[in-house]
Parts: C-alpha cells; sequence; structure tokens
C-alpha cells in the first residue's frame, strides 16, 4: 500500500472536471483508490465522493494507493492530484 | 372564428431574433419508479439488467459526445466527460448492485435510493463543487432509469419543424444539440443570462428569452407564440394584428440587411469626411467571421467570458490562445480587442454569494485577487499577439492602481515568455474599459497610463444613475442618454485626446443611431458594435455631418434630464438630418410599442 500527502494545485481546486479526469485515470488501475480530507476517508473512484471533499485549491488530502500495480497508480495519480489542471 | 385571447409575458432577453411557431413544452421530469421486491432467483438477472442500462446510456452519451464535438467544437462538449464519470461512478454502481441483491429490489428503485442517499445524506447537498453539476446529475440518472423503464426520454428530437420550446430549463445534453432547423426559438421559466441554455442558444443563434415568471403554468403545449428576442417579450396566440405587424418588421429587416451588405465595402466616413473606426463587439470565435463579412475593421470587444462559462471551469491557457489566435488570424491586418474576464465571483468560487455583486468582487478585482488564473489568460492574450494586432483591455477599473497591479502583471508575463523563447513576444497595447464614474473622471490620468480607453456605456450608465436595469422597479431611469452621462463621456474622450490616445466606445450607446450622432459631435475615435448592426452603424455614420453632431453635442451636455436630451435630437435630426432621419426607420426602434 502507498499513501501520502499531497497538496491540490491547479486554478480553483479538485472540482467537477478535475475529479471527473482523476476518476477516469484512477479507473486504469485495479488498485483501490482513496482520498481523504480532514480525517473522511472517501473512494477515489467516485466522482460524487471526490466532490463531497470540497479540496480547494491549496488544501491538503491524503492519497492511498493499494493492489497489485499501486506504484505506477499512486505516482499517477499524486501527480494529477498536484498538477489538477483540466486537460490531459 | 373565436380568437384566443393574447398574452403578453416577459422575460430577459438573451438571444436576439424574432421567431413564431408552435410550443413544444419540454418537462425534464425524473421518471415514477415502481417498487418491485425480486425472489432470490431473480436478482443476479436484475443486476445484469442494469449494468446493461449503464452500458447503454454509456453509449448513447460517447455518441451525444461526438456529435456535441463535430457540431459546437471542444469547449461545448466537455461537460459530457463529466456525465460520463457520474454514469460510471463506482461508489453508486457498486451499491446499487449491493442493494439489489441485499434488500432484493429493482433495479431502478435500488438506483433512485441509492442516489437519493448520497445526494442528500452524503454531504452533496451542501458541497459547493456539486451544486453547478446538479443538472448533469439528473440528466445521466434520467438516462438510466428511463433506460430500465423501456420508457422514451422527453427529446427535443421528437418534434416538428417551427416549435418553440418551452421548459423550466434544458438538461445540458439537450442544450448543446439544440437544432436549428427544427428550433426556431426557445423560451425558459429559469436562468439568467449566463445559464448553460442561454449560451447555447446565442451560440446557435437562436432567439430566446429566459426568466419568464410562471412560464410553465401558462403554457401548455401546442400554442402560437411569438418570441421576440430583442425586447424579452413572448407573446402567445398573438393576434393577427400583432402578427403582421412583426410579419413587417422582420421583412423590413431582411429587406434593410440586404440593402445594407452593399455597403460593407464603404468607409465609415461622415458627410464632412471624419473617419471613425467601426469594430465588432463578439463573443464566439466564429462571431469573427460574420463581422469580418459585415465590414468590421478589427475587433473592438472580444468578451471572454463564455470560454469559461461553456466549459463551466477555467480554461487553460492553451484553450484560450487557440481561441484568441483563431480570432486574431482571421481578422488579420485589423486590431483584436481582448478584455480579460469580466466575471462575478459566484462564477470563480463555487457557491459564492454576494448581495450586491455589481458593487463587488467581480472582473479585474477578482482577477487580481486570483493572481495564477489572471496571468494564465494573459499569457494566452500575449503569446496571441504574435499573430496579429491583438490589445488588452481590462473591464470595470475603479482606481489607478489597480491598473498598475494589472499592467505589471503584463509585464512579468511578457519577460517569462521572452526568456522562455516560448515565441517573439512584443509590447502589447494596453487599454482601460471606462465604466465606472471614478474612471471617467480620472480619465487623464487613466489615459497617461496606458494606449487606449475605451467607454462601456451600459456600466457607466448604470454606476452613474445607480441603476440596477434588471431591477424591473427602476429599470426604466436607466437612460445612456441622461445629461450626467453624456458629461462623463465628453470628459474621457476629451482626456484621451488631450493625453494623445485614441477613444472608442463599445456599448448599446454607440449601437443606436442617436448614440453615434452624440459620439460622433464629442469626437470619438472608434465605435464598435455588434457584428450585425455594422453595416447599420456604418449607414449612420455616412448620413451624419460631424461639424454640424458637434453643435448638437454641445446642447445635449447642456441640458438638464435625459427627456431633454432625447427631445433636442429628434428635433436636431428632423431639422438637420434628413439622410439620418431616413436611416432611422429600422426595426427595434419602431415597433417599440410592444416593449420596454
Amino acid at each position: 500500500m502507498r499513501r501520502g500527502t499531497v497538496i491540490i494545485g491547479g486554478p480553483v481546486g479538485l472540482h467537477a472536471r478535475p475529479a471527473a479526469e482523476f476518476v477516469r485515470t484512477a479507473e486504469r488501475y485495479r488498485s483501490k483508490v482513496r482520498l481523504a480530507k480532514d480525517g473522511v476517508w472517501v473512494n477515489g473512484k467516485s466522482i460524487l465522493a471526490i466532490l463531497t471533499l470540497a479540496a480547494e485549491q491549496g488544501s491538503q488530502v491524503t492519497l492511498e494507493v493499494d493492489g497489485p500495480d499501486e506504484d505506477q497508480a499512486f505516482d499517477e495519480l499524486k501527480q494529477r492530484l498536484e498538477v489538477n489542471d483540466s486537460r490531459t | 372564428m373565436i380568437h384566443v385571447r393574447e398574452r403578453l409575458l416577459r422575460g430577459l432577453p438573451v438571444s436576439s431574433g424574432i421567431a413564431v411557431g408552435r410550443a413544444f413544452v419540454y418537462r425534464a421530469y425524473l421518471p415514477r419508479v415502481p417498487e418491485k421486491v425480486l425472489s432470490s432467483d431473480e436478482v443476479e438477472a436484475e443486476v445484469r439488467r442494469f449494468e446493461e442500462a449503464v452500458s447503454s446510456v454509456e453509449s448513447e452519451l460517447r455518441r451525444l459526445h461526438g456529435q456535441v464535438l463535430r457540431h459546437m467544437g471542444r469547449d461545448f462538449a466537455e461537460f459530457i466527460d463529466v456525465q460520463l464519470a457520474l454514469l460510471r461512478d463506482e461508489e453508486v454502481l457498486s451499491r446499487t448492485v449491493a442493494y439489489i441483491r441485499k434488500r432484493l429490489r429493482n433495479a431502478e428503485f435500488a438506483y433512485g435510493a441509492v442516489l437519493q442517499e448520497f445526494v442528500q445524506h452524503g454531504g452533496l447537498v451542501e458541497a459547493p463543487f456539486f451544486v453547478e453539476r446538479r443538472l448533469d446529475l439528473g440528466d445521466v440518472s434520467r438516462r438510466v432509469l428511463s433506460q430500465l423503464l423501456g420508457e422514451e426520454l422527453p427529446s427535443l428530437h421528437s418534434m416538428g419543424g417551427g416549435s418553440i420550446v418551452v421548459a423550466h430549463d434544458l438538461p445540458p445534453s439537450e442544450a448543446a444539440l439544440l437544432d436549428p432547423s427544427k428550433v426556431v426559438g426557445v423560451v425558459l421559466e429559469a436562468g439568467g443570462k449566463t445559464s448553460h441554455t442561454a449560451i447555447m442558444a446565442k451560440a446557435k443563434e437562436v432567439p430566446a428569452v429566459v426568466g419568464v415568471e410562471g412560464l410553465m403554468r401558462r403554457i401548455c403545449g401546442g400554442e402560437t407564440l411569438l418570441v421576440d428576442g430583442y425586447r424579452g417579450l413572448v407573446v402567445v396566440n398573438p393576434t393577427p394584428d400583432r402578427l403582421s405587424t412583426y410579419k413587417v418588421e422582420v421583412l423590413e429587416q431582411q429587406r434593410r440587411r440586404r440593402s445594407l451588405r452593399a455597403l460593407s465595402c464603404e468607409e465609415p466616413i461622415t458627410l464632412d469626411g471624419k473617419r471613425v473606426d467601426l469594430s465588432a463587439n463578439i463573443e464566439f470565435a466564429f462571431e469573427a467571421r460574420v463581422a469580418k463579412d459585415n465590414g468590421a475593421r478589427g475587433i473592438g470587444l472580444f468578451r471572454t467570458e463564455y470560454m469559461y462559462l461553456a466549459r463551466r471551469r477555467p480554461p487553460t491557457e492553451d484553450e484560450q490562445y487557440e481561441t484568441i489566435a483563431e480570432v486574431a488570424r482571421m481578422m488579420q491586418p485589423f486590431p483584436v480587442i481582448v478584455r480579460t474576464f469580466d466575471l462575478g465571483g459566484d462564477k470563480i468560487v463555487p457557491g459564492y454569494f454576494e448581495s450586491n455583486p455589481f458593487l463587488g468582487w467581480r472582473a479585474i478585482r477578482m482577477c487580481l485577487d486570483n493572481e495564477d488564473f489572471f496571468r494564465t489568460q494573459l499569457r494566452a492574450i500575449v503569446r496571441a499577439s504574435a499573430l496579429g494586432s491583438v490589445k488588452i483591455m481590462f473591464p470595470m477599473v475603479a482606481t489607478l492602481e489597480e491598473l498598475r497591479r494589472a499592467k505589471l502583471l503584463v509585464w512579468r508575463v511578457c519577460r517569462e515568455l521572452r526568456a522562455k523563447k516560448v515565441t517573439h513576444v512584443q509590447d502589447v497595447e494596453i487599454g482601460v474599459m471606462i465604466e465606472t464614474p471614478s474612471a471617467a473622471l480620472l480619465a487623464d490620468r487613466f489615459a497617461q497610463e496606458c494606449s487606449f480607453l475605451s467607454i462601456g456605456s451600459n456600466d457607466l450608465t448604470q454606476y452613474t444613475l445607480a441603476v440596477d436595469r434588471g431591477n424591473k422597479r427602476v429599470a426604466t431611469l436607466f437612460d445612456h442618454f441622461h445629461p450626467a452621462v453624456l458629461q462623463l463621456v465628453d470628459r474621457t474622450i476629451q482626456a484621451a485626446h488631450r493625453q494623445g490616445v485614441w477613444v472608442g466606445m463599445c456599448g448599446e450607446f454607440a449601437s443606436d443611431p442617436m448614440g453615434i450622432l452624440l459620439l460622433l459631435g464629442l469626437g470619438i475615435d472608434e465605435i464598435s458594435v455588434t457584428p450585425s448592426l455594422i453595416p447599420e452603424a456604418k449607414n449612420t455614420i455616412r448620413a451624419i455631418h460631424a461639424g454640424l453632431a458637434a453643435t448638437v453635442a454641445r446642447q445635449a451636455l447642456d441640458m438638464g434630464t435625459a427627456l431633454e436630451v432625447h427631445r433636442l435630437l429628434r428635433r436636431e435630426v428632423h431639422r438637420r438630418f434628413p439622410q439620418l432621419e431616413a436611416a432611422l426607420v429600422r426595426p427595434g426602434v419602431k415597433g417599440d410599442s410592444v416593449g420596454r
């Protein structure tokens, strides 16, 4: 299992569009993906759950990836949150 | 034959034009979901039925994505990516399957229950990032439910040609696929100028009126409707008289358009030989072509808000660059003036609310507080300036500090780009919109620190007279020919000329023939109007003697009330500007008995 804290980058935080991109990336991996903010954990493959985090730009979240492809998944997802710009 | 009584409904005009057609009422209801108890041997088949429904909606959405991409471009297709993510939400899917298995309920019931639980108890209602996506979730769940129920979704595809869509609001997927060959007009109960549907209607040039109170109670479908997208008027069961008045107006409009098109090669020069630059206000990149075809010699105001609003998120630097570059290439060698985001804070920060947004955190103020966001836009504009004559204009500036801070950012952006050798970066000309009384009063100082001024008459009038024209009770007090406004306009023009910079006007003031008369009299250098009004404005300029106009304008400045200014203009036009009087007969001016 890989776990680490990430500061949300990008212009406006983890709103619908970057959340959709995040989920799309997460879905490509078999590992379980979870995100937490202020102690609340949510499924990282659920856009609705991610939106409830209301993670604004500069806020700190914890990313956890657990599964057979966790290393690659963790790195890619972490980078996505840090850049958090909409286009791939 | 008994004629049904005519009724008038009022709303906000968001897309201009006049349309007559049959009302098609669109109700985006959620289908009624029956609850069925399953036996345990039915469960797996039910799970499969659910999964199949989801995957067939997925292919519908992919098809839709392709269509919107082809017809409207990338900006507009993007919301479907979000809808796809909402559809495949792992949490929703797995909870629904679990619900079917554990509670032995049918798929539609389980899905509905899971969504409701999520929205109401999962903290989504309060989630600021969710508010703007409510319509999308509704759109997606409606598709899944009707797929499961085997019901035909209410769809705009099923309606005949010549229809006027009447709805509370349209789901984003329907709005994106509005087919102008079938839908001749749109009337909505909800919404303002920046709603998704309003933007789509405007982009497709379908006349639209939104914010019509009580609309859905008053229209049941099948009525004849007349939509007046100039005045924000919907006429239900128009009388034969009304129809023929409008028919005359539409025909007259078409006839004039044709005859004015002949003017497109002529120069915008007054009778006494004074040249005025005539340019266009645009919002969408494709409008640049219309502007050029109509004879515009530049874009006097390129509004950038739609780049944000169509996507419902901040556009990236490259996206903005591509759009501005497209306009710059199209208009070459003429200038393109890009106005930086004139957005309210509520558009940037989800859930943000202000009780007095016009005096609040918006436009340049909001941009200066979001430096990264602002720099992204400035970089895009500076990069695009390598392709043609692209200039930057800042909206709603009230203080010199704002201009200085914004200029500093531009300067830093230029320096960075030069250091990176991204592209050949020149010094971009910077201008200020004069739309607050403060900026008009300090016009000399502003003119010393920038390359041009552009008067935004709508806001200048609103701030000078302290009138919100959206407020019905005070809207009649809004008059851009009020002497107080005229004095600020005059002051601004004089100041610009004293400091050796040019000054233009973009705003409704400049699309009114009487306004053009006053502006020429006050010595304006540039006039910028909607692309479709370019020939009209040129015709007006060519019918005016600038020297005589100056005499009239001086008199107008001495008046005490707006009414006196209007009287003066009517009298003087009749006396001294016979050619202009002939040009004044035009739709929108004539048929005023119905509106305003």
